[in-house]
């Protein structure tokens, strides 16, 4: 009888794993919302807990899967994925404010302009305020890096009587050292340096000097060298914190007189690139009770975590970059799901790799291998 | 750079005819330059990008193309599990894409590939699903019930295609895992229901089953354990391509 038990505990094994994958395609082929309701939705509730009764049934009739270590750690494994799983998801965070009064907030959107502060958490689909936490997260800084150096541009004086147009920037290629004819002016210019990560330096009287380098996160700055006709103008181009550019006027260079550069005289401008993007960062402080609690360099691969949350960059201003988006996860039942993580992978490795090579060196072999 | 991919395609398809004419020591001597001239290419991109080269399909494909070799010599010699005509074949056929059909211009790392797991991650997939293939050639060698298909190797097709699973599996765990703590990192959530995920979840099952099947039957019903062998690597195949390149499967892996 016990054999007949087995026999049908592992054709039931065996259909919920041939189903599960049929639904793994079929859920593909949804996409991720739908996909989720779906493996979300009663009946598959239903069909999650006779997976985890199948493996606890497992235990039961088939002895070896406790007495193999190997065996036991990748069937106890995705027992506890499973358990931590249930527990963290929108159904698990009800059941646990019922049952144990803890009410957190599954998962939902955090935005943050620079300089404020803010507890509440927005619904990701609707964009509705859906909570707030119980501390305050304040956004000190918020910046983005790119792979390439910053444009050297040049953008012509203005045509008396029409308004200026910095649509009409001209990039040119630049390295230090080398020299560049800017276009339209016959402008000579060499970059002297270009610090990629700069702090601005000031005289006593606080006119800006030149630039230093600086840490990382600060914006560049760049030295040069114009040249026309016999005269030469020597300027820093230092961009300010959070600004997308810098200009600088060439009225000297030209003899203008002070004031009427913007009709006469070229601007040369560093802007900021438009390639792709190395990094984004936001520079948190987490606020519990009035006091700081954390700091945070938050980036894609590195959250600030908690309270209990997760929070991950997710998004941020595109046109003026003035606030950044975090994503904000509860991290209950995360442990169970990293404790069965490490178990499956463990036993697998046991079972598959260890055990042959275990078998090897004792001169045992395995029936059938 | 080209020029090493397609000297490495020649050398394999070569490899691939000199072992199926028996010409064993020639065969495996062109299948080893074959893999010589793959590893070259894949260390000039490694220099060209100044990454690690498997942020896209043909990264991905380069890279596998180098792998095939050392898993086979691996294969032979520990698990006894011969087909290097096959295998030789199946590097060429995997570095097809890569010098023919796929964008080979490099890109920069986005932020979410900049991460300590990116790597660990993509290489356990890679290795695994080179292994896998091997176990689906070996299957699918069984299903026409291949004469030889054993090539010469110290075990049946049954038992070949049991160990390649066996060695290939714990590495599709391990993406698997891998994949899921990254995203967590990444996203924000160690599971997205991404297209991407639910296909390697599938493959994964399949697997999963085919092992818990032979734990069942033994090395009974041999065919019904081969159909399911090719089945994931079919699934594989699709998990590798028609996920990446398919507009139908966009998703947070639309890396290619």
């Amino acid at each position: 009888m016990v054999r007949g038990v087995r026999r049908i505990a592992m054709g039931a094994v065996l259909a919920a794993i041939f189903l599960l994958a049929a639904l793994s395609v079929v859920g593909a082929f949804l996409g991720a919302e739908r996909a989720k309701a779906l493996f979300n939705s009663v009946p598959l509730a239903v069909f999650w807990f006779l997976v985890a009764g199948l493996l606890l049934a497992g235990f039961i009739f088939f002895r070896n899967l406790i007495r193999s270590p190997g065996l036991l750690a990748m069937h106890l494994g995705p027992l506890l994925v499973l358990a931590g799983a249930m527990y963290g998801s929108d159904a698990g965070h009800e059941v646990a404010a019922r049952l144990l009064g803890e009410r957190r907030i599954p998962f939902g959107y955090m935005v943050l302009y620079e300089e404020q502060s803010s507890d509440v958490i927005f619904d990701p689909k609707t964009g509705r305020p859906i909570g707030l936490l119980p501390f305050e997260v304040r956004l000190d800084d918020f910046r983005v890096e790119y792979y390439g150096p910053w444009l050297l541009g040049i953008e012509p004086p203005t045509i008396p009587g029409h308004p200026m147009d910095h649509s009409v920037i001209r990039v040119v290629d630049w390295k230090v050292g080398e020299e560049v004819v800017l276009p339209n002016t016959g402008v000579r210019v060499r970059v002297l340096q270009y610090l990629p990560n700069a702090e601005p330096v000031c005289e006593d009287d606080g006119t800006l000097a030149g630039a230093e380098p600086g840490p990382t996160g600060c914006p560049p700055a760049m030295e040069v060298l114009l040249a026309w006709r016999g005269r030469e103008q020597r300027a820093w181009l230092v961009v300010p914190e959070g600004e997308p550019y810098v200009s600088i006027s060439m009225g000297p260079l030209f003899g203008v007189p002070e004031g009427r550069e913007g009709r006469f005289a070229p601007r040369l401008y560093l802007l900021e690139p438009e390639g792709p993007v190395k990094d984004y960062v936001s520079d948190v402080t987490v606020l519990a009770d009035g006091e700081e609690a954390a700091r945070k360099a938050v980036e894609v691969n590195h959250p600030l975590h908690f309270g209990g949350y997760h929070f991950c960059q997710h998004d941020y201003d595109h046109d003026q970059k003035r606030y950044t988006v975090l994503a904000v996860r509860s991290d209950q039942g995360l442990r169970m799901v990293y404790a069965g993580f490490i178990l499956l992978v463990g036993g697998v490795c046991a079972r598959f790799w260890g055990q042959p090579v275990w078998r090897q060196l004792t001169g045992r072999s395995e029936r059938g291998s | 750079m080209g020029v090493l991919v397609l000297a490495a395609m020649a050398g394999y398809l070569a490899a691939s005819v000199a072992l199926l004419l028996r010409a064993r020591k020639l065969g495996l001597g062109l299948f080893a330059a074959g893999f010589v001239l793959a590893a070259g290419a894949v260390v000039l991109r490694w220099r060209e990008v100044g990454h690690v080269p498997m942020q896209n399909l043909f990264e991905v494909f380069l890279v596998m193309g180098c792998l095939v070799f050392p898993v086979s010599v691996f294969c032979r010699r520990v698990l006894g599990v011969g087909g290097e005509a096959a295998d030789a074949a199946v590097a060429f056929l995997v570095l097809f894409p890569a010098a023919f059909v796929l964008n080979p211009n490099p890109q920069q790392l986005p932020p979410a590939l900049q991460s300590a797991l990116f790597v660990p991650h993509v290489a356990a997939y890679l290795l695994g699903y080179v292994i896998l293939a091997k176990a689906g050639v070996q299957a699918a060698c069984g299903l026409v019930r291949v004469p030889g298909a054993a090539d010469g190797g110290a075990v049946s097709c049954e038992r070949a295609t049991y160990r390649m699973v066996s060695l290939g599996f714990p590495l599709l765990t391990l993406g698997l895992v891998l994949g899921a703590v990254w995203g967590k990192l990444a996203w924000g959530d160690y599971w997205n229901w991404d297209p991407k995920e639910l296909w390697s979840l599938a493959s994964w099952l399949i697997y999963l089953g085919y092992l818990h099947f032979r734990g069942l039957v033994g090395s009974r019903y041999r065919r019904a354990g081969f159909a399911i062998v090719f089945c994931g690597a079919a699934a594989m195949v699709v998990t590798l391509l028609w996920v990446n390149l398919a507009r139908i499967f966009a998703g947070l892996h639309s890396y290619a």
